[in-house]
C-alpha cells in the first residue's frame, strides 16, 4: 500500500516551491503556512488521535524549505538570467497593474491640498523670483563712464552696442551647435572616431578648484547657460539699440549736449542717465 | 554673459573697462566734492527722454560702492588671468560671466577635436 501522507507532503512541498517561484506577497504565504502548521500539529493538540506517523513536527520544515528554494531560484533567475518567473506564469504583469492604481490613490490622499488663495500667493512668489533672476542675476550691472564730449559718448555707446550684439550673435549660434554636440559625438563614435580635449586643456582643467575666478568647463556643460544668455542678451541688445537710436535722432537733446563733458550712468547695462558737467558752473 | 573670440580680446576688454571705470570714478569724485547742479538727460524704461536738473550727489547716491566693487572684481580677474596664462592666448570659447551685474567668472571651454582612438 502506498503511504498517502508522505506523498501528500511531497506534493505540498512542490506546490510551495512553485508558489515561491511566483513570489506572492506575505498575505498569501502566511495563511497557507498557518493552515499547514495547524494540520501538522494535530497529533500534538489531540494526543489521543494517532492518525499517522508522518504527521509530525519534523515534516513542517519540508514545505517551508520548498518555499524558500522557490523564492531563491526566482530571485536568482530574475537577477542573473533576466527571466521574470512570475511573467512566465502570466501573473507578474496583472499583479503590477493591480498594484499601481492603489499606490497612486494613496499618494493622492497624502498630498496636501492647495487652497486657491495660497495658489495665488505661490504664483506671485514664483513670478517675483523669476523677475529677480532676470533683473539682478543676469544683467550687466550698473556703472558710470566719462566722456569729453557728445561725439565721444555716442561712439562709446555705439561700440558697446556693437560688441554686445556681436557677442550675443556668437552665443546664440554656439548654444545651438553645442546643444547638438551629443549627436555629433555618437555619430563620431559610430565612425570609429572619438571626440577629445586637447591635452594642454586637460592639464589645466585638473588643477581646477572651486573658488577660482577662471573656470574650465566642458562645452556641453555650457549649453544651458548659453541658452539662457541668448534670450537675455537679445532683449538687452534690442533695448540698447533703441536707446542709441533715440540719442542720435532726438532733437531736444542737442541744446544740452553742445560742448559739454558728460558722465553716463548705465543701469542694468543700459545707459539711463546722461549727466552734463560744465566747467566753472 | 559675454563671449570673446580669445583670451587676449577678453583681457583687452577688461583693461578698457577698468580704465573707463577708473577715469569715471575720478571725475565723479571730483564733481561730487563740488556738487554742482547739473542737467540730466534721463531715458526711462519706455525709451522716453526727460531732462531735469539735480545735484550730482543725488543722482549718484549709492553708486560709488557699486563702482568700487566692479573695479575690484575686474582687477582681480585680470590678476588671475595674467598669473595663470602669462600672455598665452587661449583660443576657444571664452565667456565672461556676470553675477548680480558684476563680472564674476571667466569660463573657458574648447570645441572638441576629432581624433582616431583616444
Amino acid at each position: 500500500m502506498i503511504p498517502i501522507v508522505p506523498v501528500l507532503i511531497i506534493i505540498i512541498m512542490i506546490g510551495m516551491l512553485v508558489l515561491g517561484l511566483i513570489r506572492p506577497p506575505l498575505t498569501v504565504i502566511i495563511p497557507l503556512l498557518g493552515i499547514y502548521v495547524i494540520l501538522m500539529l494535530i497529533p500534538y493538540i489531540l494526543p489521543n488521535l494517532a492518525i499517522n506517523q508522518y504527521l509530525s513536527i519534523k515534516y513542517i520544515m519540508l514545505p517551508v524549505i520548498g518555499l524558500a528554494m522557490g523564492y531563491g531560484i526566482s530571485i536568482l533567475m530574475s537577477r542573473y538570467m533576466n527571466i521574470d518567473v512570475r511573467s512566465l506564469f502570466g501573473l507578474g504583469r496583472s499583479k503590477g497593474r493591480a498594484g499601481r492604481p492603489r499606490t497612486m490613490s494613496n499618494q493622492r490622499i497624502k498630498r496636501p491640498e492647495i487652497k486657491p488663495e495660497e495658489l495665488d500667493k505661490l504664483i506671485n512668489e514664483s513670478i517675483n523670483t523669476l523677475r529677480l533672476g532676470i533683473s539682478i542675476n543676469e544683467t550687466l550691472g550698473s556703472w558710470v563712464e566719462y566722456y569729453d564730449g557728445w561725439t565721444d559718448a555716442i561712439i562709446g555707446i555705439s561700440r558697446r552696442f556693437m560688441d554686445i550684439r556681436e557677442s550675443a550673435d556668437i552665443i546664440s549660434k554656439e548654444a545651438l551647435l553645442l546643444s547638438r554636440i551629443r549627436q555629433y559625438e555618437s555619430k563620431a563614435l559610430a565612425l570609429g572616431l572619438t571626440l577629445r580635449e586637447e591635452s594642454a586643456f586637460k592639464k589645466q582643467r585638473r588643477s581646477n578648484s572651486e573658488d577660482r575666478l577662471v573656470v574650465y568647463a566642458r562645452p556641453e556643460e555650457l549649453v544651458n547657460e548659453l541658452m539662457n544668455a541668448t534670450q537675455i542678451m537679445s532683449v538687452y541688445v534690442d533695448e540698447l539699440g533703441g536707446i542709441l537710436e533715440k540719442l542720435i535722432h532726438d532733437n531736444g537733446i542737442s541744446q544740452y549736449i553742445f560742448n559739454s563733458r558728460m558722465l553716463i550712468l548705465y543701469v542694468d547695462g543700459v545707459p539711463r542717465k546722461l549727466i552734463m558737467i560744465n566747467k566753472g558752473y | 554673459m559675454l563671449r570673446f573670440k580669445d583670451l587676449n580680446s577678453l583681457i583687452r576688454y577688461l583693461n578698457e573697462e577698468l580704465n573707463k571705470l577708473l577715469i569715471a570714478k575720478k571725475v565723479l569724485d571730483d564733481e561730487v566734492r563740488r556738487d554742482p547742479l547739473v542737467d540730466i538727460i534721463e531715458i526711462d524704461k519706455n525709451g522716453n527722454i526727460n531732462i531735469k536738473r539735480d545735484r550730482i550727489s543725488e543722482v549718484m547716491k549709492g553708486l560709488s560702492s557699486e563702482l568700487d566693487r566692479r573695479i575690484e572684481r575686474i582687477s582681480s580677474l585680470l590678476e588671475e588671468l595674467t598669473s595663470e596664462f602669462n600672455n598665452y592666448n587661449f583660443t576657444g570659447i571664452v565667456l565672461l560671466e556676470f553675477n548680480n551685474g558684476i563680472p564674476s567668472r571667466v569660463l573657458l571651454s574648447q570645441p572638441l577635436t576629432m581624433g582616431e582612438g583616444s
